[in-house]
């Protein structure tokens, strides 16, 4: 199976009317084990465009999280490329934010100090720092635990610390991984309305890794399907409901179609 | 709290009381327990004293008493202190060493696989065999001593530093990398704070081990406390012998636990825990 640009009954948009702004050119990536190489990656090509909303939805162990980590220079791809902007990435940039799947906060910081990790990176002047810290974690709605550590608020608002940190970086791509996978369900909503003003006011170019198929068509312009051994990209599907877009469109029946059919396309053999 | 409200009662509201009561009796157990045994301990001691008379072992009254005093006023201060002056020395100076080059072997593939085998062959040398040959070319004199404080205090702080380096997760690794740090900002801002505790380990056990390296080597060429308690076994001053042995683990156990005492300080911040007491 290969790309393909729409599914059935999908409206598509010509991916061509902006230029890409990352762009994954052939990637693969293989781990050396005892007996061969495994395969993780195979033939891995794809284009966001500026300023584009993009998830990327697929089972687990696809390598969706290996994918992103290319993307941000942290794993060099065994073979192909990936350019952002105008620079091929060697290594990780300042200008792409990272979201991890496993927060990855400083337990000996509090949640403010972990935010300020970042304005140290990016050079914001010592005496900005706790106030700008201060002012990303009230966008992720986490202003009054600035002053705890992280073992003392749960995983969900740990994570939201995550996403404040990488915000913090004002970064022009944001790589988010399963970003809100331990977030509770009504604060989940809240922070994909947050996290899309945020894109719109920003501009960035977002990547979007998750399991939760109604999120990614709810967040995004595109919504990409791997599958898995080797993982390999199965479809490639515009998501053209207007923006902003109320709650509501989740049970419009064009969106409710797309869900099915993302749904038959991670679970082939099941039916619908 | 209601069930939509994401706040947690901060650690010193009424949830946190609660909980301190019960560790606070958690502790008082834990130390009627310790402080039974101990008089069981301190029991057996003085029925055997009693029993074996005081050529072989002396009573507990007579420790305290004729022990303590003779310590004082028998000139056994100066080289009990002096003892203590070698051992600081030495294992300072395996601390600078150590810690360091931990972090070298922690962090880099090279070093490590070329020189973690020698210092796994530290660990199963026994250091003791080695004194006649430091005795070749360190003397008698305090360095002697020094180097061989060294040599038993090397090992823990060494590999545990190593080893939480090398455990600083994976994912650290990728967050100092995602924003960039250079190589010296990341150790100062992740690295080492992630090993600090695994390194305070270390700490303790190389201070525990200096102890024993600072009486072996007195023994050996007999100095200071060494030689001291050498000649109270022989003329059976046993009294004052015990008296100084107790001193020293006393003294020994207090610094190591200080230093229990900041790793918990450390792990109530958050850090990792390090470990049982
Ligand atoms: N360092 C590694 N060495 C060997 N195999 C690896 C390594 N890292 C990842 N893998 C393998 O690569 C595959 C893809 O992993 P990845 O974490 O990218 O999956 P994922 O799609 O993000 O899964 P999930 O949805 O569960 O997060 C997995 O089968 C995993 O076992
Ligand atoms: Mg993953």
């Amino acid at each position: 199976m290969t790309v393909s640009s729409a599914t059935g009954g999908v409206e598509t948009r010509g991916a061509t009317d902006s230029r890409p702004y990352i762009d994954v050119r052939d990637v693969g990536m293989s781990f050396a084990s005892k007996s061969d190489d495994v395969i993780i990656i195979d033939g891995l090509s794809f284009t966001v465009a500026d300023g584009e909303f993009c998830s990327i939805v697929g089972p687990s162990g696809c390598g969706k999280s290996t994918a992103l980590r290319i993307i941000d220079g942290l794993t060099p791809p065994t073979s192909g490329e990936v350019r952002v902007g105008a620079r091929t990435v060697t290594g990780p940039s300042l200008d792409v934010g990272f979201v991890f799947q496993q927060y990855n906060l400083l337990p000996w910081r509090t949640v403010a100090g972990n935010v300020a990790l970042s304005l140290e990176s990016i050079g914001t002047p010592k005496k900005d720092r706790p106030g700008k810290a201060r002012e990303w974690l009230d966008v992720v709605g986490l202003g009054h635990v600035a002053d705890y550590y992280p073992s003392q608020i749960s995983g969900g608002m740990q994570q939201r610390v995550g996403l404040a940190r990488a915000l913090a970086l004002e970064p022009r791509v944001l790589l988010m991984d399963e970003p809100f996978g331990a977030v509770d369900a009504q604060t989940r909503l809240l922070m994909q309305e947050q996290l899309l003003q945020i894109w719109e006011q920003r501009a960035c170019t977002v990547v979007f890794v998750t399991h939760d198929i109604e999120e990614a068509l709810y967040l995004s312009d595109r919504v990409l399907v791997m599958a898995a051994k080797p993982g390999r990209m199965v479809a490639d599907i515009e998501v053209s409901f207007p923006r902003p877009r109320a709650m509501s469109v989740r049970s419009d029946p064009g969106f409710v179609r797309m869900k099915d059919e993302i749904w038959d396309l991670l679970h082939p053999g099941h039916g619908a | 709290m209601t069930a939509t409200s994401t706040v947690i009662a901060p650690p010193s509201r009424a949830a946190g009381a609660a909980h301190a009561a019960t560790l606070a009796r958690e502790r008082r157990r834990k130390w009627t327990y310790r402080a039974v045994f101990w008089a069981a301990l301190l029991l057996a001691w003085e029925v055997a004293a009693r029993r074996a008379g005081p050529r072989f072992l002396p009573t507990l009254e007579s420790i305290a008493v004729d022990g303590m005093s003779g310590f004082f006023t028998n000139g056994f201060v100066v080289p009990f202190l002096d003892s203590w002056l070698q051992l600081f020395i030495g294992f300072a100076i395996a601390l600078a060493v150590t810690i360091p080059l931990g972090v070298l072997l922690g962090w880099s593939r090279l070093p490590n696989v070329v020189l973690m085998p020698y210092v796994n062959g530290l660990f199963v040398t026994p250091t003791a065999a080695l004194l006649p040959l430091v005795i070749l070319f360190a003397g008698t004199d305090l360095t002697f001593r020094v180097v061989v404080v060294i040599l038993f205090a090397f090992y823990y702080p060494l590999v545990n530093t190593a080893t939480g380096v090398r455990q600083t997760a994976g994912g650290l690794r990728d967050l100092s990398s995602t924003l960039c740090m250079s190589k010296l900002a990341a150790f100062r801002k992740v690295v080492v704070p992630a090993a600090t505790p695994y390194i305070l380990v270390g700490v303790r056990l190389g201070l525990a081990a200096a102890v024993q390296g600072m009486v072996i080597a007195e023994l050996w060429v007999l100095t200071g406390t060494g030689e001291v308690l050498k000649n109270l076994a022989q003329f059976r001053r046993l009294s004052e012998f015990f008296a100084i042995v107790i001193l020293i683990v006393a003294l020994a156990l207090l610094l190591t636990g200080l230093l229990r005492l900041i790793e918990i300080r450390l792990a109530r911040r958050g850090m990792v825990s390090a470990g049982e007491s």
